[in-house]
């Protein structure tokens, strides 16, 4: 049987406000549509926030701040770069960008999957309560800080203060850590760490076994007050 | 919140539509300051020529068309040519009287204030929008090498024309600095610089970045030494971009708290806030703007 391909509805945001565009984004998906394509975003912001769907939104372009923010199951692809705040407080779906984030990128997500092709600024994945955040260059300063459940996968570099105070969740690093956080400690790569990084970087056309993957998790010693370890709180705080 | 803008033609014959381009980028930063906007343009220097910006303040009922300012200016220096636009007056003279011409025109002519002194710069902000500060001066016609460009949100110092942005670093010519942040040392830095000799005109804290950078400079630094330096020395969040007669120079701070982007191509380099001010003047798709790093300093000069 033929596969029914469909062309994506198109939306030319040239010369509307953000406000237009959303709208205009959100009577396309009232009105049925899956697919949505969006031109000329020229950088602007809060674009395709607040979205409760499985469509997927295509931008043309660049946006700015607070992209696909509040994401409830839309699939948002942007082409060009982002501000900071992609993706915040996403709690499904999945947002990918072709090239850089700008910082507090996926900060606070419960779920889903947000993967920038290229570098992230400072702040990515900060107090992640759950899903994945892969980065398939580096990520800037504090990235993972307060972190609480979830994955993030840095196949770059990683800037000062990786993980700082992490709870919980699990860090990945195939490049050079210039000085991990408060706690943050390395653990030895599993087996099962392999296969999940194996698994969720194919879907990405990145080949997970040519990167030297380091494992980073809590070492847990921030958790409880403990009076015998004055240097540590020192340190940490 | 403020947004800060840039622009560095590069090549034999470095000049643009830079006051079209300034303006337009900082149009499209209105949503990060609605208080005021400002101009730093660097056109061609001209031989024994500096051009002088004073706001008139609350001088501008009695001197409307800037004679008091010229007169005042006319006791230390040539008076070639002056003109009133606005609440502005721009002179074109032969010299700055070795740094003490900006304090004489602000002792003889009450209310007066000196934006700027330069070989090839020129100050221009005022309060309101960029579409208002260019129906007043008409910046679209203006040609120059370089410039920069600021959309002020106060938090720090009072909402008037003096307290925006860009500063100039007096009595420095040519040296001037748009910021976007909080210097939580000011107060120690301005003493420091006080002790040395140096004015401040405003109690806003982003002045004392222009005049710790033209300090530097003034004493032996290149311009990559004193953006580094000043990454130390700064306390609390900054993004800024310092311009001189030779070019611009940017620098973040330790914590990348506020945002600051460039792109460059074999023409231009423009720098801003955000993506959508370089997009506007930048619609390449090719070419891909980076975000400066915490504590990453850059500059671009014309040797």
């Amino acid at each position: 049987m033929a596969q029914v391909v469909t062309e994506p509805a198109v939306l030319d945001a040239e010369g509307l406000s953000i406000r237009a565009i959303n709208q205009q984004i959100k009577q396309l998906l009232a009105d049925g549509v899956t697919d949505i394509e969006v031109r000329n975003p020229v950088g602007q912001h809060c674009l395709a926030v607040a979205l409760k769907t499985t469509a997927r939104i295509h931008f043309r372009g660049s946006v700015g701040w607070y992209a696909a923010g509040m994401n409830d199951g839309a699939h948002v692809i942007i082409d060009g770069n982002c501000g900071w705040g992609l993706a915040e407080c996403q709690m499904g779906g999945r947002v990918e960008v072709m090239g850089n984030a700008g910082s507090g990128t996926s900060v606070s997500i419960r779920g889903g999957l947000v993967f920038v092709r290229g570098d992230c600024g400072a702040r990515a994945g900060i107090s992640m309560k759950g899903g994945t955040l892969v980065i398939g260059g580096s990520a800037g300063y504090l990235s993972g800080f307060m972190m609480q459940r979830g994955t993030i996968i840095i196949c770059g570099d990683a800037a000062d203060g990786l993980g700082d105070s992490m709870y919980e969740g699990t860090i990945y690093v195939g490049g050079r850590v210039a000085a991990y956080g408060a706690d943050a400690v390395e653990k030895p790569v599993t087996d099962a760490d392999r296969a999940l990084l194996r698994q969720s970087l194919q879907e990405l056309a990145i080949d997970a076994d040519r990167i030297p993957f380091k494992k980073v998790e809590s070492g847990r010693r921030l958790w409880n007050f403990s009076k015998k370890e004055p240097e540590l709180w020192r340190s940490a705080l | 919140m403020c947004g800060i803008a840039g622009v560095f033609y590069k090549g034999p014959e470095p000049y643009g539509p830079l006051g079209a381009t300034l303006r337009d980028m900082c149009q499209e930063l209105f949503r990060r300051g609605t208080d005021s906007v400002g101009f730093a343009l660097y056109g061609e220097p001209a031989p024994d020529t500096y051009f002088v910006r004073v706001d008139l303040g609350a001088a501008r009922t009695a001197d409307g068309d800037g004679h008091a300012v010229a007169d005042a200016a006319a006791q230390l220096v040539n008076v070639r040519d002056f003109k009133s636009t606005g609440h502005n007056v721009r002179l074109e003279v032969d010299s700055d009287a070795g740094g003490k011409l900006a304090d004489r025109i602000e002792d003889e002519v009450e209310g007066a204030r000196v934006f700027s002194i330069g070989r090839s710069m020129e100050i221009i902000k005022d309060l309101g929008a960029a579409d208002d500060v260019e129906q007043v001066y008409h910046l679209g016609g203006y040609e120059g090498s370089h410039g920069i460009g600021h959309t002020r949100m106060a938090t720090e110092s009072r909402v008037d024309i003096a307290h925006s942005h860009p500063f100039w670093a007096r009595p420095f010519p040519d040296i001037a600095v748009v910021h976007n942040g909080t210097i939580t040392n000011y107060h120690k830095l301005r003493r420091r610089l006080e002790l040395k000799g140096h004015h401040f005109s405003t109690g806003n804290d982003s002045e004392v970045i222009a005049v710790y950078i033209a300090d530097r400079l003034e004493n032996g630094d290149s311009m990559q030494q004193a953006l580094e330096a000043s990454v130390d020395d700064l306390d609390g969040t900054f993004a800024y971009v310092v311009s001189t007669k030779d070019g611009i120079g940017l620098a973040r701070d330790q914590f990348a708290m506020k945002p600051l982007l460039f792109a460059e191509d074999d023409e231009l380099v423009v720098l801003a806030s955000e993506e959508c001010a370089i997009r506007r003047v930048l619609r390449d798709p090719q070419l891909v703007p980076r975000e400066l790093q915490a504590r990453e300093v850059r500059s671009w000069l014309r040797s």
